[in-house]
């Protein structure tokens, strides 16, 4: 059976697209989302648990 | 009568799978190499080339025939099985829901970037279909054979059962055997691929400490993020992901237990025996089977070879340089990859704890192989 290499491009072609896009929107997602439950005081519980163990 | 017992319907075919069977049995127990799996799916290939056990039986077009084929009526308890266990997807997701009870998120949350390593296993993942293809498999057939370059055990046979089943026995031993041989393969390709002073460089062990919220926030982000992209994963991520938040939200404890211990053993047996079973001797002894075997082995260096070059091009970048053996830590072969990595880094500089670092993309590449796998069922099923 003869191959379609042009929708074998195309799924290699998106699938590193959409690998990379989502890496990168992972990257960016958990950074912003530290800052933010550091602003609203969500993310001191290591600081606090640190406290209450001392 | 004598003539409808097993021993008159022996080929030389079954006898040879039998040894394979047993020599998988002897790998498992012997030398404890991946133990838990290959103690059952050598008992698998024992079983299922005994002839006449009925262990695979179905009904095909009216007629009971010895083996399962898509869309057979399961008669077999080992059919039955596969059928709803497989090929109704449940295995393999419950599956990823223990594995993610087992998995730390804490390093990849703390350096992010660092994620960026498990996008070479993907270069070696897609070259790798190209590389089937060429080989004259269908598209089908090629892209579970570039899934096994992400060393991951459940996403290769869900991927395997819904875009070629009769390659599911052996695409998952290939899978589960290069898991087992990442402290064979890596070492030599990393140090091809960098020099002295490379794998030397220096990286700090400590990292930020992650907080609870952060680390409960993390399944959903993911979950969303992935399954927006790449929708055919969701099954996979969403379990693996939910299976991480059962544990980090610290009031699902019984849970999270029972996920990454029982169950996961439980399903662990059940994924075994079958892929065990449908090892045959007329399924195994084809060209293409064997063909599996040798690419699975080339896609896996392939993927390793693609986390060195990720890290390398990434160094081009970064003021705080990487260590590039940490591109090894891209293939999602847990926890062997990470254990490499830091093998190799001590070796090279004795200061460097690697580990901490390499435990980020290690966990991310889980998460992208489900979703190159969702990628490929999408484009391919539709």
């Amino acid at each position: 059976m003869a191959v379609d290499w042009v929708l074998a491009a195309e799924i290699a072609g998106l699938g590193l697209f959409v690998v990379f896009v989502a890496l990168a929107l992972l990257a960016v997602g958990v950074s912003l989302s530290a800052r933010v439950l550091r602003r609203i005081g969500a993310g001191k519980d290591v600081a606090e648990e640190k406290k209450e163990v001392s | 009568m004598i003539f409808q017992t097993g021993l008159f319907n022996l080929t030389w075919g079954m006898v040879v799978m039998l040894l394979v069977g047993c020599a998988l049995i002897y790998l498992g127990i012997k030398h404890e190499i991946e133990p838990l799996l290959l103690v059952p799916i050598g008992f698998g290939v024992f079983l299922a080339n005994l002839p006449l056990t009925g262990l695979m039986r179905s009904v095909v077009d009216g007629k009971i025939v010895e083996y399962y084929t898509l869309g057979a009526e399961p008669i077999g308890i080992m059919a039955k099985i596969f059928n709803y266990g497989l090929m109704w997807e449940m295995i393999p997701c419950f599956i990823y829901l223990g594995l993610g009870t087992q998995l730390d998120f804490g390093p990849f949350i703390a350096n992010p970037k660092m994620v960026l390593l498990a996008f070479g296993e993907e270069i070696g993942v897609f070259t790798m279909f190209f590389v089937a293809l060429f080989c004259g498999f269908t598209m089908k057939e090629a892209a579970p054979i570039g899934i096994i370059c992400g060393a991951d055990g459940p996403t290769t046979i869900y991927i395997t059962t819904k875009l070629a089943p009769h390659m599911v026995g052996i695409t998952a031993v290939a899978a589960y055997s290069y898991m087992a041989l990442v402290p064979i393969i890596q070492p030599p390709i990393v140090k091809l691929m960098t020099t002295k002073k490379e794998r030397a460089i220096y990286m700090k062990p400590q990292m930020r400490e992650v907080s609870k919220a952060e680390k409960i926030a993390f399944p959903l982000l993911g979950t969303a993020i992935i399954t927006l992209l790449s929708p055919d994963s969701g099954p996979l991520v969403g379990m693996l992901l939910l299976g991480n938040l059962l544990k980090e939200c610290g009031v699902t404890e019984q849970l999270a237990e029972s996920a990454g211990t029982a169950l996961l053993n439980i399903l662990t047996i059940f994924i075994g025996l079958c892929v065990g079973c449908f090892m045959n001797a007329e399924s195994v002894f084809q060209p293409k089977t064997l063909g599996v075997l040798g690419l699975g082995a080339l896609g896996f260096a392939a993927a390793t070879a693609g986390g060195v070059l990720m890290a390398k091009t990434m160094n081009l970048f970064l003021k705080e340089k990487i260590n590039p053996i940490l591109g090894a830590a891209g293939v999602s072969a847990m926890p062997m990859s990470a254990r490499v990595v830091q093998k190799m880094g001590q070796e090279e500089n004795k200061q460097n704890f690697l580990i901490m670092h390499a435990l980020g993309p290690l966990v991310s590449s889980e998460v992208v192989t489900a979703t190159a796998a969702g990628v490929f069922i999408g484009m391919l099923l539709r």
